[in-house]
């Protein structure tokens, strides 16, 4: 697998290189593409700047803030640079919480982790079976790209660690701006076990395989169907043009040999025999000579063991195809 | 039962030694042809390895069922080629090798389906076959293959190796592969197998892009060398992603043009394949092509 970004893992006085993979694909989706209806051309996005009517390129463009409508502070690629980050390249772990302790609405996008070479390997898996029997997990701060983030790392149990990237605390909404939760109701014991037995009643186990994207097999049987349907633009080639094609610069070889065949004519002539696509291949019935042959010395040898030796004889034999 | 060849797949395929065309009836000519080394292993199913060992059975469906054209348990060395009006077309094939969606693969599968050439054969029923001459184990892969609409066995001929690479040069095919006649089969590079290229290769490291030139590539000395624009889209969406994710501040050239403003660089790590018909005194490669990341 490809690593996304190498860095290390530090906490306290430990610190080990660790190799960083994305963990899942999220390409599940088939991907479409617009199209102009008129033509079936790819629509492209330009970069247009409407007050100088122009289309701009990517190094003619700066980023702005709007701190005002229609007012803008720009900020350089120096201003970036100057921003204080300190964990770039570093999972720096702040400290070790109990999992569950964890609201799962934090986690964002999983990581592998693996360790970043061979001499790593121990201090890894150390540090992974520790979080295994304690049951706890990392809390870090990285920086990617352009950013930083919260994460957390944890012992992942088919191997490796797991790093997910946690949201901010700001980045989660409030349920309070969902008026209808505001509710005031009476719930009864029975009716509570009502609903619990329902609920052991449909209660099995965790997996997420049996689930399938119906609607994309949908989609994608789809597409295939219209190729199929419409495969004019490059049929499949038959397997035969490459027989042919050896076959004719064998014959022409041996022809050429012969002083018969004029290597530049060019006219590619009808295969026989052998050479034809569904050709009938020669059994071990056929008077098969040994490789080395005996057909003197000079003589182009067909050594094609199992094929034809006696081809230098028949009339018509030699094919003028190159 | 002890473990052999066909279960341990570790097979490092026979690679030839440089050399130039020649005629010599202890040797057999073949065309080499411009596409993908496969090593396949095939009993009731099929495993194809290329050169460097990685599975590449995934990357063709259309070769599920091709163990049934070998009548027994095999290992045999080919080449996959993807055709172009009859000629194998690396460009083509490489629209085919880095696909990873399975949908996106079976469909180029039927788009632009690949051929299997077969040359030579390593394991065959139950035993290792590899210390066989050479002329016998063709005769071998000949009974045990049954050629099909994607399964072709190369053509050769013997003594006229000159003659063959006039005629593969006349066609625009890759070269030529002179194998001698009694030779085994050696795992990794060997003398007994001779190729005349009709092109150059060279190993040259990605080190940017540029705008209008396209990717750089310099030599292990870090001397810039040719700039290559026409590669497919897969190739450069590749390319590109690898530039931006070892992406340096600075040129990492020692020695090269001052026109190169505006570059973005690359840690210079990634060998490619680079094909070229002519090195020029400069150091500059005439026609120059991209072949591929060099895998081994």
């Amino acid at each position: 697998m490809k690593t996304s970004w190498k860095g290390s893992i530090s906490f306290g006085m430990v610190y080990f290189p660790v190799n960083v993979y994305t963990a899942t694909s999220g390409s599940a989706g088939v991907k479409l593409n617009y199209l102009h209806r008129k033509c079936n051309s790819r629509i492209r996005y330009r970069k247009f700047c409407d007050a100088c009517n122009v289309e701009v390129s990517q190094d003619e463009i700066v980023k702005g803030y709007e701190y005002e409508k229609d007012k803008y502070i720009v900020i350089t690629d120096e201003d970036f640079e100057k921003l204080p980050i300190k964990s770039k390249k570093v999972i720096s772990i702040s400290h070790f919480v109990d999992e569950d302790e964890v609201d799962p609405i934090y986690l964002d996008k999983a990581y592998f982790i693996s360790p970043g070479n061979f001499s790593a390997s121990k201090a890894f898996e150390l540090f992974r079976r520790a979080m295994s029997e304690t049951g706890k997990v990392g809390i870090a701060k990285i920086t990617l790209t352009s950013n930083e983030y919260v994460a957390m790392i944890k012992p992942y149990d088919k191997g490796g660690m797991l790093l997910y990237l946690l949201y901010y605390s700001d980045e989660i909404k409030k349920t309070e701006e969902i008026t209808e939760l505001n509710y005031n109701v009476d719930i009864h014991d029975n009716e509570l076990k009502m609903a619990i037995s329902l609920i052991d009643n449909m209660t099995g186990e965790f997996d997420i395989g049996q689930y399938r994207n119906e609607y994309q097999d949908a989609l994608k049987q789809l597409i295939q169907s219209k190729i199929e349907g419409k495969e004019v633009v490059s049929p499949p080639e038959a397997q035969s043009n490459i027989i042919d094609l050896m076959e004719a610069l064998k014959a022409s070889v041996e022809a050429a040999k012969h002083g018969r065949t004029d290597s530049k004519k060019k006219s590619r002539g009808k295969s026989t025999g052998k050479s034809t696509s569904n050709r009938i291949r020669k059994t071990s019935t056929e008077d098969r000579k040994p490789a080395a042959g005996e057909n003197g010395a000079g003589e182009p040898a067909d050594v094609n063991a199992g094929a034809d030796t006696s081809a230098k004889s028949k009339p018509g034999g030699k094919r003028k195809i190159l | 039962m002890s473990r052999d060849m066909f279960d341990e797949k570790n097979i490092v395929p026979m690679a030839p030694v440089p050399s130039e065309p020649f005629d010599s009836d202890d040797y057999i000519y073949e065309i080499k042809f411009d596409g993908m080394r496969c090593i396949g292993y095939y009993d009731n199913g099929v495993v194809l390895r290329n050169r460097a060992n990685k599975d590449i059975t995934a990357l063709f469906p259309e070769f599920r069922n091709i163990y049934k054209q070998f009548r027994h348990k095999c290992i045999i060395d080919s080449e996959i080629v993807v055709l172009n009006r009859g000629k194998p077309d690396y460009s083509r094939l490489n629209k085919r090798r880095f696909l990873s969606n399975i949908m996106h693969i079976d469909l180029m599968s039927k788009r632009i389906p690949a051929t299997l050439i077969v040359y030579d054969i390593l394991y065959c029923k139950d035993k290792t076959v590899t210390e066989m001459p050479l002329i016998e184990r063709k005769g071998l892969l000949e009974e045990n293959t049954v050629e099909s609409d994607s399964l072709a066995i190369s053509r050769f001929v013997r003594g006229t190796g000159t003659a063959l690479f006039e005629q593969v040069v006349n066609q625009e095919l890759e070269g030529i592969v002179a194998k001698k006649i009694d030779g085994i089969y050696v795992q990794g590079r060997s003398r007994l197998w001779l190729k005349s290229k009709r092109r150059q290769d060279m190993d040259l490291l990605l080190c940017g892009y540029m705008e209008g030139k396209g990717f750089l590539f310099c030599d292990n000395d870090l001397k810039y060398r040719i700039s290559i624009r026409s590669v497919d889209k897969n190739t450069f969406d590749f390319l590109y992603k690898y530039i931006i994710e070892h992406r340096v501040d600075n040129s990492p050239l020692k020695s090269g043009p001052s026109n190169l403003k505006g570059a973005i660089w690359a840690k210079p790590e990634l060998y490619c394949v680079v094909e070229y018909m002519q090195e020029m005194e400069s150091g500059y490669l005439r026609e120059a092509v991209f072949k591929g990341i060099k895998m081994d």
